[in-house]
Parts: structure tokens; sequence; C-alpha cells
């Protein structure tokens, strides 16, 4: 198991840099439209209904852009928490830790891909 | 045919002669000086995967019909929500200037293929400039001003 996550970690860490990027570009206006501004009642009427929301989201560019807002940072939060992990004393729980996290990002992404392309 | 690198490969096969001293943990390790920073960032990653998960629930909601819709927008009401989501904007937009700005200059390849990357003092400039634009670009889209 060891060297096959060793042979998956060029392509986990492409996902890692590529969570880090769109979760660094997108996520902070989103989760302030969707978490604060929505909530609060600062976005205009009719910007969030459900069928402007489903167009969006339905669109072929809006399938990418949901997948990517769910996958990417996915595999960017399984690898920074099994670094985070070794950090903090685990190097010899590694060899449960990575696999678990890997196999749970990889779960979930399938998950995703299903949810965004049934949408 | 070559063989498959290995990650211990550069690991001695026996002791070597001279004593080094055993590895240790820095003292300030993980809450002093610097590193109190660089595991705040490794912990970051708790709160990419929740909003990921988040989003797939929206993804769900939104699969589910305008009743669902409906009650994921009501329950982003509750103010232990509300409060989760401010912490989260702090933590994400630190996590974004810290990757955006500080780290992506210094992660910078000497060369990219043919192509040299721009002078290290350029990047955080236009990493901030592409971050500007990439969060007004979702605020017009979700706030309704475009298309």
């Amino acid at each position: 198991m060891k060297h096959f996550i060793a042979k998956i970690e060029p392509i986990v860490w492409v996902l890692f840099g590529a969570g880090f990027m769109v979760g660094s570009l997108l996520l902070p206006a989103w989760v302030f439209t969707f978490g604060i501004a929505l909530p609060l009642g600062w976005v205009p009427e009719g910007a969030l209904t459900y069928e402007r929301a489903y167009a969006l989201g339905s669109h072929p560019i809006g399938r990418l852009l949901l997948l990517a807002l769910i996958v990417l940072p996915l595999w960017n939060a399984a690898n920074h928490l099994r670094h985070f992990s070794i950090d903090l004393g685990g190097y010899e729980r590694d060899g449960a830790v990575a696999p678990l996290l890997y196999a749970g990002a990889a779960v979930l992404s399938v998950v995703a891909i299903v949810a965004v392309v049934q949408l | 045919m070559a063989r498959m690198a290995h990650p211990q490969t550069l690991q001695p096969s026996k002791p070597g002669s001279t004593r080094t001293a055993a590895a240790e943990m820095p003292a300030k390790f993980p809450t002093g000086g610097r590193y109190l920073s660089y595991i705040a960032f490794g912990a970051t990653a708790f709160f990419y995967l929740i909003v990921s998960l988040g989003v797939l629930r929206m993804v769900n909601s939104l699969a589910a019909g305008p009743e669902a819709w409906a009650a994921m927008q009501a329950a982003m009401q509750n103010p232990i929500y509300l409060v989760f989501h401010v912490i989260t904007v702090l933590v994400l937009v630190w996590a974004a200037w810290r990757f955006l700005i500080k780290l992506s200059a210094k992660a910078q390849p000497k060369k990219i293929g043919p192509l040299r990357p721009p002078p290290a003092q350029a990047i955080p400039p236009l990493m901030g400039v592409l971050w500007l634009g990439a969060s007004a670009l979702v605020i017009v889209v979700l706030w309704g001003v475009f298309p």
C-alpha cells in the first residue's frame, strides 16, 4: 500500500495544487454569498431563485464549475490533512491515514460526479 | 528497463561512519514562532473539506427540486451556520492570501518549458488581480448582475 501511495502522489499533488487554486480564487466569494449574504438578505431578490440557480448549475460551464468546487478542494483537504497528521507526529500512522483520506476523497469524487451529471 | 523511483532511494543502505545527532522536533514546534502559522495553514484543510461537502449538499438540493432548495436556504439562516460561515470566510481569505500572495512567487520553477516565469516581484500583484477578478465574477454571477 505504501508503494501504491507513493506511485499516485504526483497525481494527488496536482489535484492538491488545483484544489488550492480553485479554493482560493472562488470559494471565499462563494461562501460569502451563500453562507452570509443570502441569509442576511443582501443578495438581490430573484438572483438565487430555484429556476435561476438550476439554470446556472445545469449549464455545461456551471456543471464543470460545480464539479471543480467539490472535487478539487476535497483532494486539497485530503492531502493537506495527511501532511497535517504527519506534522503532528503521525508518521507511524500514515500507513493507515493516507489510504483512508485518499480513498475517502476518491469515493466522494465519484459521488460528486454522479450528482453533478444527474443535475 | 529503468525501475520506478522509490521514496527511500536516497536512504543509505548502512549508517555512515560520521556520527550525527538524533533527529528531534524544534523546541518551538508546533505552536511557537513561525510554526504556528504553518500548523494553522494545515488546519485550514478542515474548512476546505466542509465547504466542498457543503457544495455537494447544495447540488443535491438543487437536484431534489424547489422545496429542497428552499429548505436548504432556510437552513442557512440558522445563527450557528451564520457564525460558522463568517469564520469560514475569514479562514478561506487568509489561506488564499497565504497561498496566492505569499507562496506562489516562491513556488515558481526557474523555467516552464521554453518560457521563463514572470519576475518574482510581479507575481503577488498578478495573483492579487486574478483573485479579485475571480471573486468579482462569482459575486456578479451569483448576485444576478450577469448573465
